[in-house]
Formats: C-alpha cells, sequence, structure tokens
C-alpha cells in the first residue's frame, strides 16, 4: 500500500515537472536573425526578422514574403526579443538565429552592453555571424530581398560562409570570437562589416526581386575594427585575406601577381600554413611570421615556358613577394594607422614569452605599434591546371 | 475382419479379484472398470475376443487408433495365433505368447490401472486376458500430422527450408538428422495434469552445462499446470523472470537454429502439438542474429546484423525521438527541414504528442486486423489500411506528412526482428518511450533508455546474464555479436554458456592457397 501511494506520488511528481519548455510547432515562429539600431525614444531599436514558413515551402509557396520584420524599441535587448508579441502572434524562437546585424552608430558609441543576453540566454547559440553594417540602419539590411535566398538573414549568412570558403573575404567572426577578443589582452576585436549599394527604399519591395540588375544589394566591405567596445575604423575586404592568414585560418583564395609590364599571373591556394614565433629583443617585441603556402598556377598572361623547372621556381618567387608586400601592408595600416592588434600577436607573444608579456599586456598596443613583424612566405606550386604551356607560348612559336 | 471378432462370445469368468490397481479379474469385471473409468464416450470401443483358448478383452479408444494397424498389428497375429489354439493360464506363457506373435508393432506388458488409462488416451490398443494381470499395450496411434514445409515466420532467402511441425516425433529427428552425435540426449517429460502433453528435453551431453540442465529439469518436474498447447505457456512458466516485455526463451521454427543452439551448448524444449521449439539460455544479441547471417559470406551477414541493431533502435526509439526534438529542442533540427516541418505542421490541429500516439494506435491496429481477419477480405484491408493510415489522414489535415514517414519507418523497422516475440516488446515500450519524452523531452528518452538498459542488465536465462557478453563484457566472444566473423575464427564456444566443452572448432584455420617454399602440401 505504502509503495502504491510512494509510486502514485511519483508520477504526480513526474508530471508537474515535465512541460515547461514544451512549445509545439504550430504555436512558434523561428526568428532568422536581428538588426540592433539607436533608438527614437530609447536606447535601442530591435528588429527580428522572422521566416514565414508558408512562403518557404514549395508546395504552399504563393506571392507572400518569406520574412517578416518586426521592429520594437527599449532600453535592452532581452527585454525586446521576449516582447515583440506586441506585433507577433506566435512565440518567436531565437535558436535558429544567424546573424545579428548592428549599425554603425550604436557600435561607435560603444553600446555593445547589450552582448551579455546573447551568451546568457538558454536559446540563443553563440555562433551567430556579428556584422556591422557601414551606411545605413541595420534595419535596412534585413528589408533587402534577393531571388536566390529570399530570407535576408540567411542571405548574408550564406554569402559570408561561401565567402571564407572561397576567397576568404569574411573574417569568419562569430559571437564567441567576438566576445573573446574583447576579453584577451592580446587581441582587438574585429567584425564583418556589410553595405548596401543601390538604393534601400526599392530594395524592400518585391520589384526588387524581379529585376535582372536589383535596386538594392546587400555586399561585403570588410572589417569594422574596434578598440575595445568602441568602433573605430574600417579595412577594405582585400584586408580580410591577410588577416585570416596571419590567423591561420585562410582555408582557400586565389592571388596575383605581376609577371611582367602590366602582364599578369594567378594562382589559386588550396593549403596554407601559419607559424609565428614571438620573442623579445631589447624591449622590441620580434615576431616571425612563416607562411607556407601550396597551390596550383591558374592563369599566366606572359609567354612562359612553365614546364621549366627555373620558370616555375621564378614564378614561386614572384608570388611569395607579391604575397609578402601584401600582408605587410595589412600589419603597417594596423600598426601605424590604427595602433590596434586585431591579428592577436599579444596571444602569440603570452603564450610563447609569459614573463615579459605580463608586463606590458595593458598597454599591450603600444607596443604592437613599435613590434618588428617579418613576414616570410612560401609558396609551393604543384601543378599547372590541364596544361603543361600555356597556348601563348605555342602562338610565339608558331610565329 | 473387426466386425468378426465383434461377433464372438466369450465366456464370462465368475472369478472375482478385488485387487482394484490390477486387472487380474475376470472380463466382465474388467470391462465394467473400464466403462466406469471412461464412462459413456462414444468413441471408446470395447470387444470380447478369443485369445487362445482364453476370453479376452480388446479396448481402445477409436478416435485415437488408426483402424490400419489395428488389423495389422492385432487381428492379423491374434488370427495366425488362434489356429494354434494355445492356453494361456499363467503369466509367463503369456510374455511367450506375445513375444512369438507381436513382436511385429511396437508392445509392452503393463498392469496398473492407471498405465492402461494413460496408454488408452495415448491411442494404444489394450488386449486383456482373462484373469491375467499382465495386460498387452500395442500403439496402434492414428498421427495426423501437416507436411514438412517452409515456416511460414522466420523465412530466409539462403538456407535450409524445413520448418518444425505439430507432431514432436517429427520434430526429434528433424534434430537427430541434422546432428549425428551419439552424446545428443532426448529426455522425455509429460506435462499438464488434463493434456499429459509430451514434452522432450534436448542437449548435448558434454557440451550443455550441467547446472543449467539440473535447473531445467527441476523447473520442469516442479510445474504444475493443467494444460500445455504451445511453447508460449511453458515460456512463461519456466523463465526467470515474468514482469518483463523482452522473451527469455529463444523460440523458432527452424531445425537449423535449434541444431546450432544445441552444439552451442544451450538446451531446447520440444512441445507435442507446436511447432515452436524453446531454447535457453538465451541472450538479447540471440534475438538480433539469425540463421542467415551464418550462410551469407561474413561481410554481408555482419552488415545485416548490423542494420538489425539499428532498426531495434528506430523502432523503439524514432517516434518518441521525433516527438521530443520538435516539441522541446527546435534547436537541434538543421533550420531548412525544421521550416519544413513547420510548415506541413500547419494546420494540425493535435499536439505532436497526440499526433503520434493517433498514428501508432491505427497502424497497431490495422495490424492486429490484418492478422485476425479472415483471408478472403485481405485486399479490403490493405486498400482501407493504406488509405486511413496515409493519403487520407494527411489530406484530412488530421496528421502530417512527416508523421506518416516517422510511423511508417517505425513499423517496417519493427518487422527486422526475427524473432516475433522480441519484436512485439519494442511495440509495447515504443509508447512508454513516446509518453516519457511528450514529459520530458529528450531527457525523459533518456531516462526511458537508462530504465531499459538497467532492466535488461538485471534479466537472467537460467543464471546467464541477459546482455551478456556486452554486459559483463566479455571480448571473446564479441566475433559473434554485433559483426560475424568468419567460420574459421569462431574456435569457441560462447564462454558466457559456461558449457563442458568450450572449444568446438579448435585446429579450424584460414583457408588461403599453399605458399611456395612449403611445396604446397599444407595450406
Amino acid at each position: 500500500m505504502n509503495k502504491a501511494i510512494l509510486l502514485f506520488l511519483c508520477l504526480v511528481l513526474v508530471s508537474t515537472a515535465g512541460c515547461w519548455d514544451q512549445a509545439e510547432l504550430d504555436d512558434i515562429t523561428v526568428v532568422s536573425g536581428l538588426a540592433i539600431d539607436k533608438g527614437k525614444e530609447h536606447k535601442y531599436q530591435l528588429t527580428t526578422e522572422v521566416f514565414n514558413v508558408t512562403a518557404l515551402d514549395p508546395e504552399t509557396r504563393g506571392t507572400e514574403t518569406a520574412s517578416i520584420l518586426f521592429s520594437l524599441e527599449g532600453n535592452t535587448i532581452a527585454e525586446l526579443a521576449k516582447k515583440m508579441n506586441v506585433i507577433a502572434t506566435r512565440k518567436l524562437i531565437y535558436s535558429h538565429m544567424r546573424v545579428v546585424v548592428m549599425s554603425k552608430e550604436i557600435a561607435q558609441e560603444g553600446l555593445l552592453e547589450a552582448l551579455d543576453f546573447f551568451e546568457a540566454d538558454r536559446e540563443i547559440r553563440n555562433d551567430f555571424s556579428f556584422i556591422v553594417v557601414e551606411n545605413v540602419p541595420a534595419k535596412d539590411v534585413l528589408k533587402i530581398n534577393y531571388p536566390i535566398q529570399q530570407v535576408s538573414s540567411l542571405k548574408i549568412h550564406e554569402q559570408l560562409d561561401t565567402m571564407v570558403k572561397e576567397w576568404g573575404g569574411d573574417p569568419d567572426i562569430r559571437m564567441k570570437d567576438f566576445i573573446a577578443a574583447l576579453l584577451s589582452p592580446g587581441r582587438e576585436p574585429i567584425a564583418a562589416e556589410v553595405k548596401v549599394i543601390g538604393s534601400p527604399e526599392k530594395g524592400k519591395t518585391r520589384s526588387n526581386m524581379e529585376k535582372v540588375e536589383m535596386d538594392a544589394l546587400v555586399i561585403l566591405d570588410g572589417l569594422a575594427i574596434f578598440n575595445g567596445m568602441k568602433h573605430v575604423g574600417e579595412l577594405p575586404i582585400k584586408h580580410v585575406r591577410n588577416f585570416l592568414l596571419l590567423q591561420d585560418k585562410l582555408r582557400r583564395t586565389s592571388i596575383t601577381a605581376m609577371c611582367s609590364e602590366d602582364k599578369w599571373m594567378a594562382a589559386r591556394i588550396t593549403n596554407s600554413k601559419t607559424r609565428v614565433r614571438a620573442r623579445y629583443d631589447n624591449d622590441v617585441p620580434k615576431f616571425n611570421v612563416a607562411i607556407d603556402l601550396e597551390g596550383r598556377l591558374e592563369t599566366i598572361q606572359c609567354p612562359m615556358e612553365i614546364v621549366d623547372l627555373q620558370a616555375y621556381l621564378d614564378m614561386e618567387k614572384q608570388f611569395s613577394e607579391a604575397f609578402e608586400k601584401e600582408i605587410e601592408e595589412t600589419i603597417r595600416i594596423l600598426q601605424e594607422d590604427f595602433q590596434l592588434d586585431i591579428f592577436g600577436f599579444g596571444e602569440h607573444m603570452e603564450r610563447q614569452n609569459y614573463q615579459h608579456f605580463k608586463e606590458v599586456k595593458d598597454e599591450w598596443n603600444e607596443e604592437f605599434a613599435k613590434a618588428d613583424i617579418d613576414v616570410n612566405v612560401t609558396l609551393k606550386l604543384r601543378r599547372t591546371g590541364l596544361i603543361n604551356d600555356p597556348f601563348l607560348v605555342e602562338m610565339e612559336e608558331e610565329e | 475382419m473387426l466386425n468378426k471378432w465383434m461377433k464372438k462370445t466369450v465366456s464370462v469368468s465368475k472369478k472375482n479379484n478385488e485387487n482394484s490397481a490390477t486387472f487380474n479379474s475376470c472380463i466382465e469385471k474388467t470391462k465394467q472398470k473400464l466403462q466406469d473409468n471412461f464412462g459413456d464416450t462414444s468413441d471408446l470401443f470395447i470387444e470380447e475376443i478369443q485369445i487362445g483358448k482364453q476370453n479376452g478383452l480388446l479396448c481402445c479408444l477409436t478416435s485415437m487408433t488408426d483402424r490400419q494397424k489395428i488389423n495389422g498389428a492385432i487381428l492379423t497375429p491374434l488370427t495366425d495365433a488362434n489356429l494354434h489354439n494355445e492356453q494361456i493360464l499363467d503369466e509367463s506363457t503369456w510374455e511367450e505368447y506375445c513375444k512369438e506373435f507381436f513382436s511385429a508393432a511396437k508392445h509392452e506388458l503393463i498392469q496398473y490401472e492407471h498405465e492402461v488409462i494413460d496408454d488408452i488416451l495415448n491411442g494404444n490398443a489394450l488386449i486383456f486376458v482373462d484373469k491375467l494381470a499382465k495386460v498387452l499395450s500395442i500403439e496402434v496411434q492414428k498421427i495426423e500430422k501437416r507436411a514438412i514445409e517452409e515456416p511460414s515466420t522466420q523465412t530466409i532467402v539462403r538456407g535450409p527450408k524445413e520448418g518444425f511441425v505439430e507432431d514432436v516425433e517429427t520434430n526429434v529427428s528433424l534434430i537427430r538428422k541434422k546432428i549425428k552425435n551419439r552424446h545428443l540426449r532426448f529426455e522425455s517429460h509429460t506435462i499438464g495434469s488434463e493434456t499429459a502433453t509430451k514434452v522432450y528435453l534436448a542437449y548435448v551431453d558434454g557440451v550443455t552445462n550441467q547446472e543449467i540442465l539440473t535447473e531445467i529439469r527441476h523447473r520442469l518436474d516442479k510445474l504444475d499446470i493443467h494444460a500445455l498447447f504451445d511453447s508460449g505457456n511453458l515460456e512463461e512458466l519456466l523463465e526467470d523472470k515474468t514482469f518483463t516485455p523482452f522473451p527469455m526463451l529463444y523460440n523458432t521454427e527452424r531445425p537449423d537454429i535449434i541444431a546450432a543452439h544445441l552444439l552451442a551448448g544451450k538446451f531446447a524444449l520440444f512441445i507435442d502439438g507446436t511447432p515452436f521449439v524453446l531454447s535457453a539460455p538465451t541472450t538479447f544479441s540471440d534475438f538480433v542474429s539469425m540463421s542467415e547471417d551464418y550462410y551469407l559470406p561474413f561481410l554481408m551477414g555482419s552488415f545485416i546484423r548490423l542494420i538489425r541493431y539499428f532498426a531495434f533502435l528506430i523502432a523503439l526509439l524514432l517516434p518518441s525521438l521525433y516527438v521530443a526534438v520538435i516539441t522541446y529542442h527546435h534547436e537541434m533540427i538543421p533550420t531548412p527541414l525544421l521550416i519544413s516541418i513547420i510548415s506541413q505542421r500547419e494546420g494540425i490541429p493535435f499536439p505532436a504528442v497526440i499526433e503520434a500516439l493517433i498514428m501508432e494506435i491505427t497502424f497497431e491496429i490495422l495490424r492486429e486486423a490484418g492478422i485476425r481477419m479472415p483471408r478472403a477480405v485481405g485486399g479490403t484491408i490493405s486498400i482501407v489500411g493504406g488509405l486511413v493510415i496515409g493519403q487520407a489522414a494527411v489530406e484530412a489535415g488530421i496528421v502530417s506528412n512527416i508523421m506518416v514517414i516517422v510511423v511508417a519507418l517505425t513499423a517496417i523497422s519493427s518487422f527486422v526482428a526475427p524473432i516475433y516475440t522480441f519484436a512485439i516488446a519494442t511495440r509495447l515500450l515504443r509508447f512508454a518511450f513516446v509518453i516519457s519524452a511528450a514529459i520530458f523531452g529528450l531527457y525523459g528518452v533518456f531516462l526511458g533508455m537508462i530504465f531499459l538498459v538497467a532492466h535488461l542488465a538485471s534479466l537472467r536465462s537460467f543464471s546467464v546474464p541477459y546482455l551478456a557478453p556486452i554486459a559483463p563484457f566479455s571480448l571473446q566472444d564479441h566475433g559473434d555479436i554485433f559483426i560475424r566473423l568468419p567460420s574459421w575464427a569462431m574456435k569457441k564456444r560462447p564462454s558466457f554458456l559456461r558449457t563442458e566443452n568450450p572449444n568446438k572448432q579448435p585446429n579450424s584455420k584460414s583457408p588461403s592457397p599453399p605458399k611456395k617454399e612449403e611445396g604446397g602440401t599444407d595450406s
């Protein structure tokens, strides 16, 4: 008898404990991305982009839009995120959120304190892309549609993803990386930056998708550089690849070098390895960056006999030198113009020479600015595609 | 010929013998006693006959005896014998007489009343001689049996196609034909106070563990039931633990499996009247393997076996995982899939768990109907069932497409388990898992799994752990659990069966072409 009562109590306990976070699929709306702007009356304006599932299902697809935006103003993102039902009908779930777009205004004023919500919330993943918008309010980026990926957040997400894989034009900074960089004394945070070209007003409508040359497009625009939580400047997109390479995160890219007067050649880099050695020499931080690249020759405009070994070695040297210059240029800009170590050289120093780093870690950026950084690129061309000599060589022989 | 004998009148002996346990009284009394025992059942046949110069009585149940056999084994020898006109006055003459004239058929002399009754019930014909205690019992049973056919359950593509039948003697002979080993033993037991069903305990002497044999003999002797119609009745009485959905004795219609089990060191129980033969001790892995695994190339055999384990998990968990993920863990579904599921569930009036239960119960009903309905209406069920469970339900917006896929996959997976009694365990547990998933999400599913594994680990089949050799772990036995090694690599019997002789083929080697240095003599 006692056992039966105990069992009954257990059952009651069990059935009252469960179900608290249950949400049926027809009671939820999935958020694809967020935009944070400065509010007019309050501190923030939060815009959520949600999926309109019926428009995404091939069977039920009609003329409605694939995503819907809701905007609210308030002083904390956390409250706004749960208050969205002022406008929306269903419970918003944030676990599938892919991007958080932030206006430059917000970033410049250093209003990033709201970020802790994204870390603390149990539902939100910390690996969404973190993006700054250059020329328009963040909200507008989510409004601009695109016929292949109709949900703007997904479009940006996929754009960034592919860019990293194919050329290395996105720093691949997720929320967790941004916060890690904020906390690290040997690194300053950065974020990807996008901008809108064309007219954002026209980009909002469906008719934008009906044009061959669209009225508005979201394009990647490089890096946003932060000093602590404050946005201090930008780097154009060509430097992003060099940034990735210095992080040893570059997957694939294509580089171009000059082979003679206004004649160019390009190589596809398929493998890369970066090693950084850090030491102190008479109170000057010294870094040796050894970059090993592997790739294949893709095009060459000079009539050069590339089956020849010496020609190969020359080409490798030309590529290496050109790339070296590019990387040094990127480092120079950061050392001289910004005096901010976004590359994490300080982290290398911390690992390799902790005793010395400990003394300078509070003013590491000054140390970085005077650092002596030696970049050494070694490129190995492994093959030349499907041909031996380019047709230019054969044409010359015929003449 | 029988009629001729029936018409013969036999003089009545007046001698009275009060010994009720034997039949050494006069024919009239014997007849009376038999009639008292059997009442006026219409199939009791009692006729007075002449044996030599003596009066006698022939008694049998016409329903159990073969008229042809009575003619051949009794009436013909009796006619021959009567030509000699012998005097049978004492028992030694009677024994001589039996040996001389009835040796063609299987016969014996019995004397006690209970033996007489048992023999009549078993379909023997009895011959009583006036004033003699010994009764001649001759086997003239009518054997009605099905021909040996391919088993209707546990079908295979490659391998022996014969199956057990209802007649126990045939089943025993099927095994004896496969194992020509003098150590193979069949022990006869009779079980059931009213059915007196013959049960054979089979084992290979010197292989099967003696303690296990002692235990099964003890359990068989201890049994007190009135009727035994199928091995299922016996299974429930013999198993170590009744309160479990998992079968604790293996059952099969396939002689090759039973033969393999006997040689591995298990015992088997043949029950008269059912083609399902039991074997034990059994483990979880037995129910996931199939004799065909050994007949196919070992790579394929191993692959199919892994598929079966996987299908077991699908049959058990898929609906609960689906319910858990779509009601609690939306973040676990890839975004495009989530969107597609949401748009399919748009307008479904029920929560996912109710939807799952509706579909599962519908399927269980269909399945039961499919088995029970008369063969003639078979077509109806497939049309109605296919429409109800599939298209119409989806089109009416009661269930979502993806739910139909989940239930269909689950159903198909549950048919993969080769042994029916094992497959139905998953059917029952599935509902518990779905409800647990609906209350707790994935946490509930894993809680359920923990309980299930704990329960499985607590089970014993005749002192062998049910999860052996996974828990307790023994690496040596893993050559035949999840995968199957080639036959030559399996040199030992399973260690968890604690056999008397652990080696089955200690000298087997991998077949390979002769090496050149060795001159091609040995492989």
